[in-house]
């Protein structure tokens, strides 16, 4: 059968990530059999079709694309709550902070999110502390000049006594680290490779998980509304916990493998902190989670949600 | 009509339009918004005019274009580039052709603090022109050597057109800064050896100059301190990794300024006329940036990009053919394009072709096609470069032009052979 | 009309030499001994943090779209947006003045649009409350600035095209546009 309904799904980021490789393919296939082939999904990845990652919700509300990869933290304050998670010691995968924030979503927690269907949510993460020279404790941190994507991340790192460096695309993380520019970065592990410092950045922290970064992946209400029954049908399986699921389940894996990948290398450093730089680290964090709850109103009752839907 | 036929058919209409004299960003997203619109007639594109300006003026990366060519204004107006014309001069002068020699050298040395073609041709006519015109050289060497040494702007980092490359294509900028190393030295000591052989066959053109003292060399030097410790501190500052590459650029802004401020080189009146061309320059890339923006959504919805890498890699050649054939393509279409407008409008088509499907080194070809569009821009009848000669000094004859340029462009095309058969000459320092 | 071009070019350009301030202020302050002082100094450090200096980039980012947007009316004004005008040149004069008005208009329309959504975005913006990343500042005047410098454009062109209209239906042939040649 010819399709009834053809989305445009726009990606800011290259053919190659797992969401774009793996994830987008798998709605594509799942929404083309559900729908009995009236539900067709075209990715347009590169930002082939607009790019930037700040205007991609923008491409959304405007009708040029019809689902698109949206970085929240790219435009802070216009989606409010699921910022939540980018918190220190709050998500510890991919998966269990996607389907919190999609928790949190289906209670009407997130401000700014009405006129959107949720296809998808990704809380990509944690992050967590790579550098090129050896650290052993929270005290070799001190002065090193790691990068940071947000604000929180730039309380986190110069909390810790680091020095956060925020005028760095992702893109232009491996160039600035192999000219020393940077020491390391806060970066999700399953990107090291993608972002080209695998081979670079040697020293790994593994026990401070320092937050995640969200991803919606919105239709407009209008757009879905438009669907022909079949293909509301499908997309009503598949939005939500189908396609939340996948995306976590993939960038998991990617997690797993990178972590494989560094610990064949033989020449990569897996850095414990010790419980007591645990306990300071904590200490100091917690300010960071302070401040945030300070400010703004109701910020309190979104950071419990979201620690009761990860306990789930 | 399948929507490859109205892909081809909006390239058409494009190349058609632009002829007529329509300005080539208008062009472009006139063309995109229409062929949208045919496809999917109630398609919602004009937002594209809001998202495409939002995604250009936000854009981190291209920053560093406003801030390339700001410094080249303020550096013609701090003087840096007659101190680097006197340096040449006292060191190379007295060559056979040497005020040639001078200025092409003058045009490399400048190119190390300019990221432009065109305004390092604009500033060596002001500073090279008067004194060759002096010492008896002919009008066709004159306007060679300046509208060839100019190109030496956009081919020595840093380099406005590189990080258009580098944007469009998501490579490192300073991978392209670092392979343009070799080819740019080539390329200089290939323009060295078309002047001899121009005054070997026309040796009236040109005549050497007495021999600069060793104080005068010294002397020169010292001059010309300040445009070396400009060009250290920012290329050295940037590769050795104590700024990024757009903080580089706004540190070479500032010494140059401050360069301006201290020499009390300026007036309110430079100061607003460097402004206000640096604007126009600006505006312009950026504009033109805008409308490929507004056009490249239209082609992937047309997937006539895909079509073409598809046809192309089904053709029973060796890469290097396809290659050549994109070059010579290349070299016809910079006969009648801006070397900018050029890259723009063709990289949806080259660059996955090129890289994607014959699996060249996307810096290599970044640096082949920005040599290759530079000859453009001095190969007439449309060659930006000898329009700013003409334009400048309107007593300069293009038939001279003509006849001084030619040497040039054939050591262009010698150096595009050079590096096309042996490519890893080119990547020895990335 | 390109004096106020000219005015706009420079106003705008002159925050891009402040935004080269701001940088060098920022490479200092993540520089070693900068860093030493503020690990010594803890007061020192919270001073710095509250006082938003490790967010300069977000200053720099609304000051560089003022000053490009900025840019726009200067190229109009100075007719320099890229333009391939051998064919057109080689024809009749009154063909080649209309052709002229022809690619004026499409800047015209170009530039209405332009201005016209990203008025649009501007509100959505202020509407929103969206902030810059680092220090959360309202991100919609450095947009309205932006949209101002793009209607400003829209008038300048409007000039150009009375201007070229005028030339176009000239009872004969009129003098050569002088065109600077933009460098
Ligand atoms: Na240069
Ligand atoms: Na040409």
């Amino acid at each position: 059968q010819d399709a009834t309904d053809t989305l445009k799904y726009s990606s800011f980021l290259p053919a190659t990530t797992v969401n774009n490789a793996q994830s987008a393919p798998a709605l594509i296939k799942e929404a083309a059999t559900r729908s009995d082939g009236a539900l067709k999904i075209e990715l347009y990845p590169g930002g082939s079709l607009v790019s930037g990652g700040e205007v991609q919700l923008k491409l959304v509300q405007d009708g040029v694309a019809d689902l698109a990869e949206v970085p929240l933290p790219y435009t802070p304050g216009r989606i409010e709550g699921l910022d939540v998670f980018e918190l220190p010691n709050l998500a510890q995968s991919n998966s269990d902070g996607s389907l919190a924030s999609l928790k949190l979503i289906a209670d009407g927690k997130i401000k700014g999110i009405d006129d959107l269907v949720t296809v998808g949510v990704l809380q990509s993460g944690p992050y967590f502390i790579h550098t090129k020279d050896k650290i052993e404790s929270l005290a070799d941190l001190r002065g090193k000049k790691l990068r940071v994507s947000g604000q929180t991340q730039a309380q986190i790192v110069s909390r810790l006594g680091a020095v956060p460096v925020s005028n760095i695309p992702a893109t232009g993380l491996a160039e600035n680290v192999s000219r020393g520019l940077i020491d390391g970065a806060l970066v999700d592990t399953g990107n090291l490779y993608n972002f080209g410092v695998g081979d670079l950045l040697k020293y790994h922290v593994t026990n401070l998980p320092l937050g995640n970064f969200a991803v919606l992946f919105p239709m407009t209400k209008t757009r879905y509304d438009g669907l022909s029954d079949k293909s509301k049908a499908a997309m009503d399986q598949l939005a939500g916990e189908w396609f939340t699921t996948e995306l976590g389940k993939n960038m998991d894996a990617q997690t797993a493998a990178v972590t494989e990948k560094l610990k064949a290398a033989g020449d990569h450093v897996f850095v414990e902190l010790s419980a007591e730089d645990l306990a300071k680290a904590n200490e100091v964090l917690a300010q960071v989670t302070e401040a945030w709850v300070q400010k703004g109103d109701g910020r309190q009752e979104i950071l419990d949600a979201a620690k009761a839907a990860l306990a789930e | 009509m399948s929507l490859v036929a109205v892909g081809i058919l909006g390239l058409i209409a494009l190349l058609a339009i632009i002829m007529l004299g329509v300005p080539i960003a208008a062009a472009m997203a006139a063309v995109g918004v229409i062929g949208t619109l045919m496809m999917s007639p109630g398609a919602s594109v004009f937002s594209l005019f809001g998202t495409a300006t939002v995604q250009a003026l936000s854009s981190q990366d291209l920053i560093v274009i406003p801030l390339f060519i700001l410094m080249g204004g303020f550096a013609i107006v701090a003087g840096l580039s007659s101190e680097i014309y006197r340096l040449a001069h006292a060191w190379i002068g007295h060559l056979k052709g040497g005020l040639a020699l001078t200025t092409i050298a003058a045009c490399a040395a400048f190119g190390a603090i300019c990221g432009s073609s065109v305004a390092t041709t604009a500033t060596m006519v002001q500073v090279a022109l008067p004194e060759m015109r002096r010492r008896g050289y002919s009008d066709a060497l004159i306007a060679g050597s300046i509208a060839g040494g100019g190109t030496l702007g956009s081919l020595i980092p840093p380099s406005v057109i590189m990080v258009v490359y580098a944007i469009l294509t998501q490579q490192n900028v300073l991978d392209l800064f670092r392979a343009a190393i070799i080819p740019g030295l080539v390329a200089v000591l290939l323009y060295f050896i078309a002047v001899r052989i121009f005054l070997l066959r026309n040796p009236g053109d040109g005549i050497p100059m007495p021999r600069a003292p060793w104080s005068e060399r010294f002397a020169a030097l010292g001059y010309a301190r300040l445009t070396l410790a400009v060009a250290v501190v920012m290329l050295g500052g940037i590769y050795s990794g104590i700024f990024t590459v757009n903080e580089g650029a706004a540190v070479g802004v500032a010494l140059v300024f401050a360069t301006c401020l201290i020499r009390q080189r300026l007036t309110r009146a430079n100061f607003a006329d460097t402004l206000r061309r640096a604007a126009a320059n600006i505006a312009m890339i950026y504009l033109i940036l805008i409308g490929a923006e507004i056009y490249k959504s239209f082609l992937t919805l047309t997937g006539l990009p895909a079509a073409t890498v598809a046809w192309v890699g089904g053709l029973d050649l060796p890469p290097i053919a396809i290659v050549a054939v994109v070059i010579v393509l290349y070299l016809a279409l910079g006969c009648v394009f801006d070397a900018m407008a050029a890259m723009i409008l063709t990289m949806p088509f080259v660059f996955p072709l090129v890289v994607g499907q014959l699996g060249y080194d996307p810096v290599w070809w970044g640096i082949m096609n920005v040599m290759i569009i530079e000859i453009g821009m001095i190969t007439p009848p449309v060659g930006i470069n000898l329009f700013v000669l003409a334009g400048m000094r309107p007593d300069l004859k293009l038939r001279e032009i003509y006849r001084g340029i030619t040497p040039f462009i054939l050591v262009d095309l010698l150096r595009i052979v050079i590096f096309l058969l042996f490519p890893g000459l080119m990547l020895v320092f990335v | 009309m390109t004096r106020l071009a000219s005015w706009v070019a420079v106003i705008g350009l002159s925050a891009l030499l402040a935004v080269t301030g701001l940088t060098i202020l920022e490479i200092v302050l993540r520089s070693g001994p900068v860093n030493n002082l503020r690990a010594g100094w803890p007061g020192l450090d919270d001073g710095l943090r509250t006082a938003g200096m490790d967010g300069l980039s977000d200053i720099y980012g609304p000051l560089a779209i003022i000053a490009v947007a900025a840019c726009f009316p200067a190229m109009l004004a100075n007719r320099a947006a890229i333009t391939v005008r051998f064919v057109a040149d080689a024809l009749p004069w009154r063909l080649r003045e209309a052709l002229r008005l022809l690619g004026d208009l499409s800047l015209l329309a170009m530039f209405g649009l332009m201005a016209w959504w990203v008025s649009l975005y501007t509100l959505d913006l202020w509407r929103s409350g969206e902030t810059t990343w680092l220090i959360e500042l309202p991100r919609w005047p450095a947009w309205a600035v932006a949209s101002g410098c793009l209607w400003i454009s829209v008038l300048v062109q409007c000039g150009i095209i009375a201007e070229q209209a005028a030339r176009s239906f000239a009872a004969s042939e009129p003098p050569p546009l002088v065109i600077e040649t933009v460098e």
